[in-house]
């Protein structure tokens, strides 16, 4: 700001004040008169307006943190949101993986040995059009045939025992009993109940 | 006075304005080349620093059955690395991380532990690991990179996680699996690491399959996080299209099974079993012995890397003479009744003798007895009354010689000479398939024109292509040929369907409520040298439902030496025969056979 201030000069008070005009006698409506000036308004300080300019650039420093604070949280957010969904992706690029595995013929034709399934050789048809049976209802089956095609991606995939529980694959033989440990039985057998 | 003017109100305006100018001056310098001049290297400096350029990998497409059945498709696998200089940094090699198990407070791991833990899921030792940093740090002290174990699966990359070791990085990179396995192995092909197609459909269709990368880059800050809004995608990423095949899974699968099985009864050293649809030409089942399991290329021979079905052409024999009868009816020289008295051996001229695979006196045979009795003296009798040109046009026209573009990478177009080039032995022998030959798809391309009312419609393997975005686009696997009238082919038809039903194999062939059709082939084959080889290759050829032709169904059994190998072929097209009507639910046919004559009945000939 510039430190000086306008200094005002009376002309008057300095080259001596003129002689008065004669008064005129006359008022007239037409006669020019000085304009009274306004009372000057009372000065604000000057502290006020610049504790608001402060508050102003304060404010809009702390909206541009605050906004600046919000886009790198999003970025940070949506940075672990994406993470997240490529690992879900993953997830379940594995388990659509396994569902194939699981349904190759390879896998179903072991658990279906597994659980004593049996194949009907010559399945009959009836024609819709006027009910006749085709072929004969009682055919001969055939037992699942082990499978001779291979498949590694089966490797790591459980099957299933004739019990139908999940066991690991390459674990085929049955747990060998120990002849020592096993107690006799006592009494009479127990005849399973069959209708 | 000029002092005067400077130290007055004026003066000072003027002096403050001429300094804000001159340093307005000064900043629109420096932005002019800040923004302008100096930019674009200004841009490349800050890149160097802060840029990371990525690649978008594509994904390589699927192949699929016709029921969209996936049998080859892309997993991600994940590479572990480590920087070997942030290993040994820090002597004492001890690193912390959060304590888990108190909840709270930090534990120091040394190296040695780390490795152990490693390598606990990786499936190394910790002296293994330790020996990759040691080299990696031997060669270069500085070393930041060395692999751990590539292509680990996504529990493993999870387990690893879960360690914090800070040193330990992860990559993911794209292998191809095969989720049915061995399942039309031999058509599906292989890709090894990189993606890099090496046999089969993925081989022949890698331009559809094949995705193209894209990039892009994005700026980071100094904790290395991606800064807001700076991606730029310089290229985007397309992923491969999707193959479907005419196969049908289940019906491979169970065609592999028949073929494997028979093989191993016969003791042969190969087997292939091709089921194909009369109408369109398609191969929903091409099966051979011991096929190559994608998944695991190095447990198999090479020699099952590529379909043989394809690439190994052989001697068809008595199945062609099929083709011979076909002609004769189609020229209006012979009918079905038309008959000849065929001896067991014949010298039809100077220098050219053959006889029949049994011993019998004269017999007077129908067309349809020389089929049923498979006598080559008694078809090269009546099939003399063609011009060898004529029946080298037929040959031609059923697709001998000639590749089918089925859609695999290699073929072999199987050998028929010109008829120009023919000896006089050749002439005659061709009229019961020896002296040619064909693969067992070729094979099956013979039957289907005679199934399909004469009209051959070329083998397909490969039936669409589906770009990622964009439709569906059918290769061109050639025009159909018109071979026979359709009355030439029913008639043919016919007589097939005596020869399946009462001749020498019908115990073995009949499928109860069906009606058949086929012809048995026993062929000798070159040994390479100029000779034949003593054992044969032996073929069945049938046809199913004859009230409606719908499926041809060939089996060959190569020089089978444990076994019976005509009887091993007929039981492979027998239960391959059953397979398919359980899977495409074939009600059973209407009654309407015809036995053809066939002359004079020899019961024991067989």
């Amino acid at each position: 700001m510039n430190a000086t201030a306008p200094v005002e000069l009376d002309q008057l008070r300095l080259l001596g004040a003129p002689a008065p005009r004669p008064e005129t006698t006359r008022e007239r409506a037409d006669r020019l008169r000085p304009v009274t000036t306004p009372a000057p308004k009372p000065r604000k300080s000057p502290v006020v307006g610049a504790i608001v300019a402060v508050c102003v650039i304060l404010g809009i420093f702390a909206a541009q943190l605050a906004l600046s604070i919000l886009v790198s949280q999003g970025a940070y957010e949506s940075r672990a949101l994406e993470i997240e969904e490529r690992d879900l992706g993953r997830v379940e690029r594995v388990l659509s993986q396994n569902l194939d595995k699981l349904a190759s013929p390879q896998n179903l034709v072991a658990n279906a040995a597994a659980l004593g399934m049996v194949q009907n050789v010559a399945p009959a048809t009836m024609r819709l059009s006027d009910g006749a049976i085709q072929g004969s209802l009682d055919s001969t089956t055939r037992e699942a045939s082990e499978n001779l095609v291979p498949n590694a991606q089966l490797e790591t995939l459980p099957v299933l025992d004739a019990a139908g529980l999940l066991t690991s694959r390459d674990a085929g033989q049955a747990p060998v009993a120990d002849a020592a440990k096993a107690v006799a039985w006592q009494g009479k057998l127990p005849a399973p109940q069959t209708r | 006075m000029r002092w005067k003017m400077i130290r007055g109100t004026r003066g000072r305006n003027l002096v403050a304005f001429g300094i804000i100018l001159v340093a307005a001056f000064a900043f629109m310098v420096r932005l002019i080349d800040v923004q302008m001049i100096s930019a674009p290297q200004m841009n490349e400096d800050s890149r160097e620093k802060r840029a990371v350029p990525i690649t978008i990998p594509s994904v390589r497409g699927d192949i699929v059955d016709r029921n969209g059945d996936v049998l080859a498709t892309t997993d991600e696998r994940y590479d572990v690395q480590l920087s070997p200089k942030n290993v040994t940094a820090k002597n004492g090699r001890v690193f912390t991380r959060p304590d888990l198990e108190r909840g709270a407070g930090t534990i120091d791991v040394t190296a040695e532990q780390a490795f152990e833990e490693i390598g606990a899921i990786t499936g190394q030792t910790g002296a293994e690991i330790k020996q990759i940093v040691d080299d990696a740090i031997a060669v270069n002290k500085n070393s930041d990179f060395a692999y751990v174990k590539r292509g680990i699966d996504l529990s493993q990359l999870q387990a690893l996680k879960e360690l914090r070791i800070p040193w330990l990085t992860f990559d993911s990179q794209h292998k191809r699996v095969y989720p049915n396995g061995a399942i039309g192995g031999n058509i599906v092909g292989f890709a090894g690491q990189d993606e890099i197609a090496q046999a089969g459909v993925e081989l022949s269709q890698d331009e559809c399959l094949a995705g193209t990368d894209g990039a892009e880059t994005y700026e980071r800050g100094a904790d290395g996080v991606q800064l807001p809004g700076s991606v730029v995608e310089t290229k985007r990423a397309e992923n491969g299209g999707t193959v479907e095949l005419t196969l049908d899974r289940d019906l491979q699968w169970a065609a592999q099974q028949i073929i494997n099985e028979q093989t191993q009864n016969a003791g042969a050293e190969y087997g292939y079993l091709v089921i194909q649809d009369v109408k369109t030409g398609e191969l929903i089942a091409v099966a051979e012995d011991g096929s190559v399991d994608p998944n695991d290329v190095g447990a198999s021979d090479d020699s099952r890397h590529n379909s043989r079905a394809f690439v190994r052409p052989y001697e068809p024999g008595s199945t062609f003479k099929v083709i011979t009868a076909a002609a004769l009816i189609d020229q209006g020289k012979a009918t079905p009744e038309s008959t000849v008295t065929a001896p067991y051996s014949w010298q039809p001229e100077e220098g050219v003798s053959f006889s029949d695979w049994f011993q019998h006196g004269p017999a007077d045979w129908t067309l349809t007895g020389t089929l049923v009795y498979s006598s080559n003296v008694g078809i090269s009798m009546l099939g003399g009354r063609m011009s060898p040109e004529t029946r080298y046009d037929y040959l031609t026209k059923f697709g001998v010689g000639q590749p089918t573009n089925a859609g695999m990478p290699l073929e072999d177009a199987g050998t028929l000479a010109n008829v120009a080039d023919w000896d006089r032995q050749t002439s005659y022998v061709t009229m019961f398939g020896q002296g040619l030959s064909s693969t067992i798809v070729q094979t099956a391309g013979v039957f289907q024109a005679i199934a399909n009312d004469g009209v051959r419609i070329p083998p397909s393997i490969v039936k669409s292509c589906t770009p990622a975005e964009g439709k569906a686009e059918n290769p061109d696997h050639g025009k159909p040929v018109k071979v026979l009238s359709p009355e030439a082919a029913k008639i043919t038809q016919n007589m097939l369907e005596t020869t399946g039903t009462d001749g020498l194999v019908k115990d073995m062939a009949t499928i109860p409520g069906y009606r058949i059709g086929g012809k048995t082939g026993t062929a000798e084959q070159s040994d390479g040298q100029g000779g034949y080889r003593t054992d044969y290759v032996h073929s069945f050829a049938g046809v199913f439902p004859m009230d409606d032709p719908q499926y041809v169904i060939v089996a060959s059994i190569g020089f089978p030496h444990g076994g019976d190998g005509t009887a091993a072929a007929v039981t492979a097209f027998h239960d391959a025969a059953e397979s398919t009507i359980r899977k495409f639910r074939i009600p059973p046919s209407e009654p309407g056979y015809v036995k053809l004559p066939i002359g004079d009945e020899l019961g024991g000939a067989g």
